[in-house]
């Protein structure tokens, strides 16, 4: 591998980490505060693509599209979260899965009926479209180049958010122990339906940043969604920090193996990567529970 | 009366707990819950702080029913919970633990701050960037008590705040509460030491299965060794 293509590969696999850090994030919170198993949140990833490429189709505009995603993707959570996730909280985990993936089913099937089955597609604009030289003669696109730092500062943000704020301390209070932290006075079900509502505006902003790069397809949301399972059990369940590091690293390791790896094993990699960590640490690297 | 309990029962699915239990407490007033393992104890305190709901009964609190409040809304009203087992957020550090549970109340001549929870505990004072698990027993249940401080409670509720420390560090607690006491505050304390429980508390009531089997002040109590023995012996 020469230098240029390890570079290159590594900013790939960075990105692709970005990318799943912010689709990991709102699982894992709501994994680790509400206990609660959300298998659709990879709907609200195609939620996101498919607002931003409607909006782009209806107005010409990327910026609009980037901004619609997450706004449709928050209102789309907000009410999945009102009017029926909600009851699910105090049930056992089997029930959770089935009514998500119900979910799943259901908003896959209304996709199709909105959009068809054909893929659309979003289009980048000009600024965005082209190449950067970032060591002579490894030329990388800008768009990515672009995802990488809006994932950065929208991980930078909520990283904030989460470990120097009041309201960052009530989540990770939450995610510790919910039951204590609502006899310290906090409105756990409030906190929740906001955390609920940013998870899913991050898990839109992922998708309308994958659209571009991939093809907005209906189902498209289910193969990020076990990445995003697994980047969440390594990194800790409830844990912002484990997720954060726990994309990267995915994001890498996937990366490089189906480079590097034929690939059936190349697949394989996070997965054995995975089972390789839990079994040194089988709460994840950052376990939020005690 | 500060809070007033009226034929509080509860339980957990099919087994039944309390079964119509009775209990007041004025203003300012140290009352104890006493009674032996599993008869009902902290059943009682997780339905007085909303993480258990009545199936029967009232409980009022500042002449307000908070029996189906939930625990934020009771928090908030100025009830304040010393856990069973302490629970201290373990990913939260010390000075996250105090400030996450801050509640301001305009009415308070000389609330709690977190310069002031740290002036009652200056233990706590030297720990402040640990996280909570890094803490020893001690230390942890003195942060258990400044946090449930720090918001600012009307009603202390304390369940087992002194199991399983070492016999010093069991002292220190026990002068915190009277001082605690001191200031005016109302508590209500759960434990198994006899002997501070009868000079801290003013009154005590005796759980046995769910019920109040016998209640008193401390002189009483302390005459009553028939009931120490019927009720409290091991
Ligand atoms: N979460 C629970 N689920 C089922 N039963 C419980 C639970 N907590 C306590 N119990 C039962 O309720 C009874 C009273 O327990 P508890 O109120 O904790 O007693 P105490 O605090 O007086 O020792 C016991 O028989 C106990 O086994
Ligand atoms: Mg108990």
């Amino acid at each position: 591998m020469t230098p240029s293509l390890l570079i290159e590969q590594t900013l790939n696999g960075v990105q692709f980490g970005i990318m799943l850090f912010l689709m990991s994030a709102g699982l894992t919170l709501v994994f680790g505060i509400m206990n609660f198993i959300n298998l659709a949140h990879g709907s609200l990833y195609m939620i996101g693509a498919f607002a931003g490429a409607a909006t782009q189709a209806a107005t010409g505009s990327f910026a609009l599209a980037i901004v619609a995603a997450p706004i449709a993707a928050a209102l789309a959570g907000l009410v999945l979260e009102s009017a029926l996730l909600r009851r699910f909280y105090g049930r056992d985990h089997l029930d959770q899965v089935l009514v998500t993936f119900g979910t799943i089913l259901a908003l896959n099937e209304a996709t199709r009926i909105l959009f068809g089955l054909t893929p659309l597609r979003m289009d980048l604009p000009s600024a965005l479209a082209g190449h950067v030289e970032i060591i002579p003669g490894a030329p990388y696109p800008t768009f990515r180049l672009a995802i990488l730092a809006v994932g950065l500062l929208v991980a930078a943000s909520l990283y904030v958010i989460i470990m120097r704020t009041r309201l960052g301390m009530w989540v990770r209070a939450g995610a510790s122990d919910r039951q204590i932290a609502s006899a310290m006075g906090v409105n756990v079900p409030l906190v929740f339906a906001a955390l609920f509502a940013t998870g899913a505006a991050l898990a839109g902003l992922a998708g309308v940043m994958a659209a571009p790069i991939l093809s907005v397809q209906v189902g498209m949301g289910e193969p990020i969604l076990i990445l995003a399972l697994v980047v969440t059990v390594i990194g800790g369940i409830g844990s912002i920090r484990g997720a954060f590091v726990a994309a990267l690293l995915v994001g890498v390791v996937d990366t490089f193996a189906r480079v590097l790896l034929t690939p059936a094993l190349g697949g394989m990699a996070i997965f054995m990567t995975m089972a390789a960590i839990l079994a040194f640490r089988p709460k994840g690297l950052f376990p939020a529970h005690g | 009366m500060l809070l007033d309990v009226r034929g509080l029962e509860a339980g957990y699915g099919p087994s039944k707990v309390l079964f119509g239990l009775d209990l007041v407490i004025a203003e300012g007033e140290v009352v104890t819950l006493l009674g032996r393992n599993g008869m009902g104890k902290s059943t009682t305190v997780k339905c007085l702080s909303g993480l258990l709901r009545p199936t029967a009964g009232e409980i009022l609190f500042k002449g307000a029913r908070i029996d189906r409040a939930p625990p934020h809304v009771i928090a908030h009203g100025g009830l304040g919970l010393v856990p069973e087992g302490r629970h201290i957020f373990a990913n939260l550090t010390v000075r996250e633990n105090l400030l996450m549970a801050a509640i301001r109340r305009g009415d308070r001549k000389d609330p709690w701050t977190f310069e002031r929870v740290l002036d009652f505990f200056p233990r706590l004072a030297e720990r402040l960037g640990n996280g909570g698990a890094q803490l020893s027993g001690g230390e942890q249940q003195m942060l258990a008590i400044g946090r449930a401080l720090m918001t600012n409670p009307d009603l202390l509720v304390l369940d087992e705040a002194t199991e399983g420390l070492a016999p010093l560090i069991r002292q220190q607690i026990w002068r915190k509460l009277e001082a605690l006491k001191a200031m005016g505050l109302a508590m209500i304390v759960i434990d198994k030491e006899l002997d501070a429980l009868l000079g801290l508390a003013d009154r005590h009531y005796v759980i046995e299965k769910g019920e109040i089997v016998w209640r008193g002040d401390s002189a009483a109590l302390d005459a009553d060794k028939t009931a120490q023995d019927a009720y409290l012996g091991v």
